[in-house]
C-alpha cells in the first residue's frame, strides 16, 4: 500500500481485504473530511507521540519501505519506531509503501476508550489478536496505546500464555497480571492509576473472552 | 505562486501565497461567503467544501495542495438538483441546523447518499461526524437524511 | 442586497476596514509593570487605558469589567491594548515585538476562596430553621459541585465599528443590542443617540452572546476613535475558547434536618459562584443559583447563605439559563440521597415533597405555574422507572466491589425542576423592556423589537400571535431588524424572555391595536412596556409573590450503563415531560429539548478544560412528553429545562450503578476509576 494512500481510500477496501482490527482502529481515527485527507504514513511518522491505532499496526508486524536517492530498504514497524518518541527515518529519506502481513486470526480485537474525542488527546487504546486450536493458545499478541511515546507490548506475556488452555483460571491470572505489572512499571511514559487498571481489566476481559471462539 | 484549478465548474487561476488556506482564498477572493470559516484547526466543519467528490475541511487545504484540483462549494452544489432534495428533506422533516453549520451538513449528507443510498443510523452519525457546530438535535436529522435518502432514489429512478 | 441580519459578522469584508488584534494579559494576577512596542509605522495604532475617552468600564448585572486593563489584569488573556492596521501579517509581526511586564500575584482560586474573593452575597430565611434542625432526629448532609461549560458557538465574537459624524456605527451579533450602545457610547463619552447598533447573524449562541459582544464592540470602537478609520474585530477560535465566559462553576452543601421518618424538617445550605475576575452579571447569576438550590420542593425552614466568588479565572457567567441549573443539579442530586437514606423509591420521595398547588416554594415565593400531578408520574411510567430502580438497587446491595469480568453495571436516576424566565425578583419592572406595533394603511403590521431571534425562532411565535389576534396573515406581519436608532430596547435576548416577556408585550400591543382599530386612522402605533402583574409582585421582606415573571416545569429519568472494563457510561433511555401551558410550536418545542438534552449530557460527562468539541453520542430516541394544563394564555420558556434536569438523573444514575455516590460534574471514567478505587 502506498503511504500516501488517505485513509479513507483504505477503508474503501472493505473490512473483507483488511484486517479486521485495521479496519476498525481507521474508522475511528478522526473525521471523515480528515480521514479524506490523512494517510496511513503520516499516522505513522509522527514523531513524539504513538497515535491510538498504532498498537494495531505494531501487531500486525506492518513493514516499511524507506526511500532516498538510489537506495531503499524495507524494514518492520517494530524497528522503525523501536519507543522514546524516537523514529529512524534517515535524512532525506521517505516512507514510500508499507506492507500489511495477512495472517489468519480467530481472535481478534481493538478497543479505544475516549472515542468521542480527537487522536491528540488524551486516550488508551488497546489490541489483542490469538489464533487458538482445540482451547490450546497458539498465538497471541497484546499491545496498548497510552497516548504517550511508545506502545506498551510485554513479549513475556504472550510467551507465558502460548499454550495454556482455556478457558484460563482465576489462579493462572494472578502470576500473568504480575508480569504485566512489571512490564508497567518499565514503561517510558508515566502511566496514571486509571490507565494502569485500565490495562489490566482489559488484559482479563480479553482473556476472559478467547473460550467463546 | 499561481495555482489553476477548477472552482465549481469553472477554471479558476490565483496568485497566492502557497500556504494560504482555501477557506480564506474562497471567501476573500471570491467571495463565496457562504462557506464559513470557523475553528481554523479541521475541528468544527464549518469549512466543509468537496475536494475531487469527497468531503474536505477546507482551513486545512493549502493553496499548493490545489493544483488541478476540483473544488466544490455550496454555492457550486446549490445548483444542482440533489441540493433541492435534501434542503426540501431538511425542511419537510423540521431539521433546522443554524446558518453557520447548515452547508456542511448539506454536503455531508450529499457525499453520505452517494456511498450509501440508504444510510443506516451508524453511517448517518459517522457521516456527520466532521460537523462540530451543535445547534442541531438528532432525531430529526434522521428523519430528514431518510427522507433525502428516497428523494433521491425516487429522482434518479425517474430519470432511468 | 441582504440585511444585515442574513450575514454574519465575518462576512463583512468590504469597507475598506483596519484589523484589530487584541494584546491579552499573559498572566493571570498581576501588576504591569511596564509596556515597550516596537515603532509603529504609518498606518498602525496601538490603543492602551489612557486612550480611553470615555467610561473604561462595562457594567450589566453584577460588577464592571474594564474595557483594558491600566495598571493590572485579572485574568489570563484579558485584553490590555489593541493594535489595528491594514495589514494582518503585520500587526502579528509587531505585536510578537510588544513586551508587557508583570509583577505577577499568586492566582485567586474557587475551591478555598477568603473573604476578599466574596463580591457579593445573600441571607435567605424562612420560618425558624435552627429551632428545627436542633429537634431532627438525624441530619444529612451533602457537597455538590459543578464545572464550567463552553457554548461552542460556531460563528465568532466580533465588531464592524464605522465611524461616523460625532459617534460610529456597529454591525455585531449581540443578544442585548442596547448594552452594546450603552457600553459604547459610554467608552467613546458621547451621547447615546450618536451611536447606531445593528444586529448581525448569530448561530445558536446558548447564551454567550449577552455582554461579550459589548466588550468586543467597544474594542472596535475604541480602536476606530483612534485610527479615525472603520475597524473589523473578530475574536479568533483559540481566545474565545480560553478568554471569554463559560458556564459558572458552583460548589452547593446542604444540610438537612430529617424526622424519625426520615422525611426532611429543615435546610441548612450554603451555595458558592465562581464569577470568574469580573461577575459582569453577577446578581442575577447567584440570585438563580441560590433559586435552584432550594429547589422545587414544598417550603420548609430554610437558611441559606450564598456567596460570589471573584476568582482570576475569565468572567463566568450565562450558559442558556444563568444559575438555575447548577442549583437545581445539588439539590435534586440531595433528594436523591434523602429518599435513599430513607429506604424510599426516589419516585415516591420527589412526588410527596414536590410543591402542590396553592403552596409556597423553599425559596418563600410561590411559582406562578404548579406543577401538574402526572409531571413526575408521566417519566416514572413510560421508562418503568420503580421496577427497574427497584431491580438495580438490589444489584447494587448484592456487588461488593465494581467487578472486573462482571456484566454492564445498570443504574436509574429521576429528577425534577423548574425554568424561572425572565429577570429574577422585581428585575423585570427596572428593566422595563418595550416593544412597539403598526398596523399600516396597507393592513401589514410592522413589530419593532431590539429582541433578536436565533435563526427565526421566537419571531415565529411573535409573528404567529400577531396574525390570530389582529386576523391578518402570517405575511403580512413583518419583524423589523434589530436596529438601535428605529426599535425600543426590549431587554436581554436571554432566560427565555423572547418567548414569555416579549411574546406578551407584542401580543399586549396587538390587543391594544385591536381596540382601536376601528377608532383611529391608520397607522396605529403602539407602544407596550412590560409590567408584571402586581398580584405576584414579589416583596422582598416578607418573601413573597412571584420570583420569576414565568415558570415551567420539567421531569427526566436518565438510564446508564457503566462498562466494568474501560468504565465508560453509555446511556440507555432518556424520558422527559414538561409542562409549559401552551406549546407554541410543538416541532422547534421537541427540538429545543433534545438539544437541551444533548448539551446536558455534554455538561456531564467532558471536561471542559480541554476545550474540544465533544461529539453527538449515540444515544436512543428521546422520549418527550409536553402536558397540557396551565393557566389560559400561559406559554413558558423551556430552554434550559433540559439542563436543570438530565444532570443530577445521570449522576443518580451512575451512582446507583457503581454503587458509590457521585456529588460533581462532570463524570469522566477517571473520575468512576477513583471512587470506586476507594476503600
Amino acid at each position: 500500500m502506498g503511504s500516501a494512500v488517505p485513509i479513507s481510500r483504505i477503508l474503501d477496501i472493505g473490512a473483507n481485504v483488511l484486517p479486521r482490527v485495521m479496519h476498525l482502529a481507521l474508522s475511528e481515527l478522526g473525521t471523515p473530511a480528515i480521514r479524506n485527507r490523512a494517510t496511513l504514513g503520516g499516522n505513522i511518522c509522527i514523531r513524539e507521540r504513538r497515535m491510538s491505532a498504532f498498537p494495531v499496526y505494531l501487531l500486525l508486524d506492518i513493514q516499511l519501505e524507506l526511500k532516498r536517492a538510489g537506495t531503499t530498504r524495507w524494514i518492520p514497524l517494530s524497528r522503525f519506531a523501536p519507543g522514546g518518541g524516537k523514529i529512524d527515518l534517515q535524512r532525506s529519506e521517505v516512507l514510500t509503501r508499507i506492507r500489511i502481513p495477512f495472517a489468519a486470526w480467530d481472535f481478534e480485537v481493538y478497543r479505544r476508550i475516549n472515542r468521542e474525542t480527537s487522536d491528540s488527546a488524551d486516550f488508551l487504546s488497546f489490541c489483542g489478536l490469538a489464533r487458538t486450536e482445540k482451547n490450546v493458545i497458539q498465538d497471541i499478541r497484546i499491545a496498548y496505546g497510552t497516548a504517550g511515546s511508545e506502545v506498551i507490548r510485554s513479549r513475556e506475556i504472550e510467551n507465558e500464555l502460548v499454550g495454556r488452555k482455556l478457558p484460563i483460571g482465576k489462579r493462572e491470572l494472578g502470576p500473568i497480571m504480575e508480569i504485566l505489572d512489571a512490564a508497567l512499571a518499565l514503561a517510558a511514559d508515566a502511566l496514571t492509576s486509571f490507565k494502569r487498571e485500565r490495562i489490566r481489566s482489559l488484559l482479563g476481559w480479553f482473556l476472559a473472552e478467547l473460550p467463546d471462539r | 505562486m499561481t495555482v489553476a484549478f477548477m472552482l465549481n465548474g469553472r477554471s479558476v487561476t490565483v496568485n497566492v501565497e502557497p500556504e494560504r488556506r482555501l477557506v480564506d482564498i474562497l471567501r476573500e477572493d471570491f467571495e463565496l461567503t457562504r462557506t464559513k470559516a470557523g475553528c481554523y484547526a479541521g475541528d468544527c466543519g464549518a469549512c466543509t467544501v468537496l475536494l475531487n467528490g469527497a468531503l474536505a475541511v477546507s482551513c486545512m487545504l493549502p493553496a499548493f495542495a490545489l493544483r488541478g484540483a476540483s473544488v466544490l462549494t455550496i454555492d457550486g452544489f446549490s445548483r444542482t438538483r440533489d441540493y433541492g432534495d435534501i434542503l426540501r428533506s431538511f425542511n419537510e422533516a423540521g431539521y433546522a441546523p443554524c446558518g453557520y453549520c447548515a452547508q456542511g451538513r448539506i454536503l455531508s449528507v450529499h457525499v453520505l447518499l452517494e456511498k450509501h443510498a440508504e444510510p443506516s443510523e451508524e453511517q448517518i452519525l459517522s457521516g456527520l461526524a466532521g460537523i462540530g457546530c451543535q445547534c442541531a438535535d438528532y432525531s430529526t436529522l434522521l428523519r430528514a437524511v431518510s427522507l433525502a435518502a428516497s428523494a433521491r432514489k425516487s429522482r434518479r429512478r425517474a430519470r432511468r | 442586497m441582504p440585511g444585515e441580519e442574513d450575514r454574519f459578522v465575518g462576512d463583512f469584508l468590504g469597507e475598506n476596514a483596519l484589523s484589530c488584534n487584541v494584546i491579552r494579559s499573559a498572566v493571570a494576577r498581576g501588576r504591569i509593570l511596564s509596556v515597550s512596542h516596537p515603532r509603529l509605522p504609518e498606518g498602525v495604532f496601538l490603543c492602551s487605558a489612557r486612550d480611553v475617552p470615555g467610561d473604561n468600564r462595562l457594567a450589566a448585572l453584577g460588577s464592571p469589567c474594564p474595557l483594558l486593563a491600566s495598571r493590572e489584569v485579572s485574568y489570563r488573556g484579558e485584553a490590555v491594548l489593541l493594535l489595528c492596521g491594514s495589514d494582518e501579517r503585520a500587526l502579528e509581526a509587531i505585536a510578537e515585538e510588544i513586551e508587557i511586564r508583570y509583577a505577577e500575584e499568586e492566582p485567586l482560586v474557587f475551591s478555598a476562596p477568603s473573604d476578599d474573593q466574596i463580591v457579593d452575597r445573600r441571607e435567605v430565611v424562612v420560618g425558624d430553621p435552627d429551632a428545627a434542625l436542633a429537634e431532627a432526629f438525624q441530619l444529612a448532609e451533602g457537597e455538590y459541585s459543578t464545572g464550567a461549560q463552553e457554548h461552542f458557538a460556531s460563528d465568532p465574537h466580533g465588531a464592524l465599528v464605522v465611524p461616523r459624524e460625532g459617534g460610529c456605527l456597529v454591525y455585531c451579533p449581540t443578544q442585548w443590542p442596547f448594552h452594546v450602545r450603552r457600553t459604547v457610547a459610554s467608552a467613546l463619552g458621547v451621547a447615546e443617540k450618536h451611536v447606531e447598533v445593528r444586529v448581525t447573524r448569530m448561530s445558536a449562541h446558548r447564551d454567550s452572546k449577552i455582554w461579550f459582544p459589548s466588550l468586543v464592540a467597544a474594542h472596535a470602537a475604541l480602536a476606530a476613535r483612534k485610527s479615525g478609520r472603520a475597524v473589523r474585530l473578530l475574536v479568533e477560535p483559540s481566545a474565545t475558547a480560553s478568554f471569554t465566559p463559560k458556564r459558572a462553576p458552583t460548589r452547593v452543601s446542604i444540610r438537612t434536618g430529617l424526622d424519625r421518618e426520615g422525611n426532611p424538617v429543615a435546610h441548612d445550605i450554603g451555595v458558592f459562584v465562581d464569577g470568574g475576575a469580573f461577575p459582569v452579571l453577577g446578581a442575577e447569576l447567584l440570585e438563580r443559583t441560590i433559586e435552584g438550590a432550594l429547589g422545587g420542593y414544598a417550603s420548609l425552614p430554610v437558611r441559606l447563605r450564598g456567596f460570589l466568588v471573584k476568582t482570576s479565572s475569565p468572567p463566568l457567567d450565562a450558559f442558556v439559563g444563568l444559575g438555575l441549573s447548577q442549583g437545581f443539579f445539588a439539590a435534586e442530586t440531595h433528594a436523591s440521597r434523602l429518599a435513599e437514606l430513607s429506604s424510599t423509591d426516589p419516585f415516591t420521595w420527589k412526588e410527596r415533597n414536590l410543591v402542590k398547588t396553592g403552596g409556597r416554594l423553599a425559596s418563600g415565593g410561590t411559582p406562578s405555574h404548579y406543577p401538574p400531578p402526572e409531571l413526575l408520574r408521566r417519566v416514572a411510567e413510560v421508562s418503568d422507572f420503580t421496577r427497574k430502580h427497584a431491580s438495580y438497587e438490589m444489584h447494587k446491595k448484592r456487588r461488593t466491589k465494581v467487578p472486573e469480568e462482571a456484566k454492564p453495571l445498570r443504574g436509574i436516576g429521576l429528577s425534577v425542576a423548574y425554568q424561572g424566565s425572565g429577570l429574577v425578583g422585581r428585575g423585570e419592572e427596572r428593566s422595563s423592556s418595550s416593544v412597539v406595533a403598526r398596523l399600516d394603511a396597507d393592513g401589514s403590521l410592522l413589530i419593532l423589537t431590539s429582541a433578536v431571534s436565533v435563526e427565526g425562532m421566537a419571531e415565529r411565535a411573535w409573528i404567529d400571535a400577531a396574525s390570530r389576534i389582529l386576523g391578518i396573515e402570517k405575511k403580512r406581519v413583518v419583524v423589523a431588524e434589530s436596529r438601535t436608532d428605529s426599535v425600543p430596547d426590549s431587554g436581554p435576548s436571554a432566560l427565555s424572555r423572547n418567548v414569555t416577556i416579549v411574546r406578551e408585550l407584542v401580543e399586549s400591543c396587538c390587543n391594544a391595536v385591536v381596540r382601536k382599530r376601528f377608532r383611529a386612522a391608520l397607522p396605529i402605533e403602539v407602544k407596550r412596556t412590560y409590567r408584571p402583574p402586581r398580584a405576584g409582585r414579589w416583596d422582598e421582606e416578607r418573601r413573597t409573590g412571584f420570583r420569576f415573571p414565568s415558570l415551567s416545569w420539567g421531569a427526566a429519568v436518565v438510564e446508564t450503563e457503566v462498562d466494568p472494563i474501560t468504565l465508560e457510561t453509555s446511556i440507555r433511555g432518556i424520558w422527559t415531560a414538561i409542562s409549559c401551558g401552551a406549546v407554541l410550536d410543538p416541532r422547534a418545542a421537541r427540538r429545543t429539548i433534545e438539544n437541551g438534552v444533548f448539551h446536558a449530557l455534554w455538561w456531564c460527562t467532558s471536561d471542559h478544560a480541554s476545550a474540544r468539541r465533544p461529539r453527538v453520542l449515540a444515544i436512543p430516541p428521546i422520549s418527550v412528553d409536553f402536558l397540557p394544563g396551565g393557566p389560559k394564555g400561559f406559554a413558558g420558556g423551556i430552554e434550559e429545562l433540559a439542563g436543570s434536569v438530565i444532570p443530577s438523573a445521570y449522576v443518580s444514575a451512575v451512582a446507583q450503578a457503581t454503587g458509590r455516590y457521585f456529588d460533581a460534574l462532570p463524570i469522566t471514567p477517571e473520575l468512576v476509576h477513583r471512587y470506586t478505587e476507594e476503600p
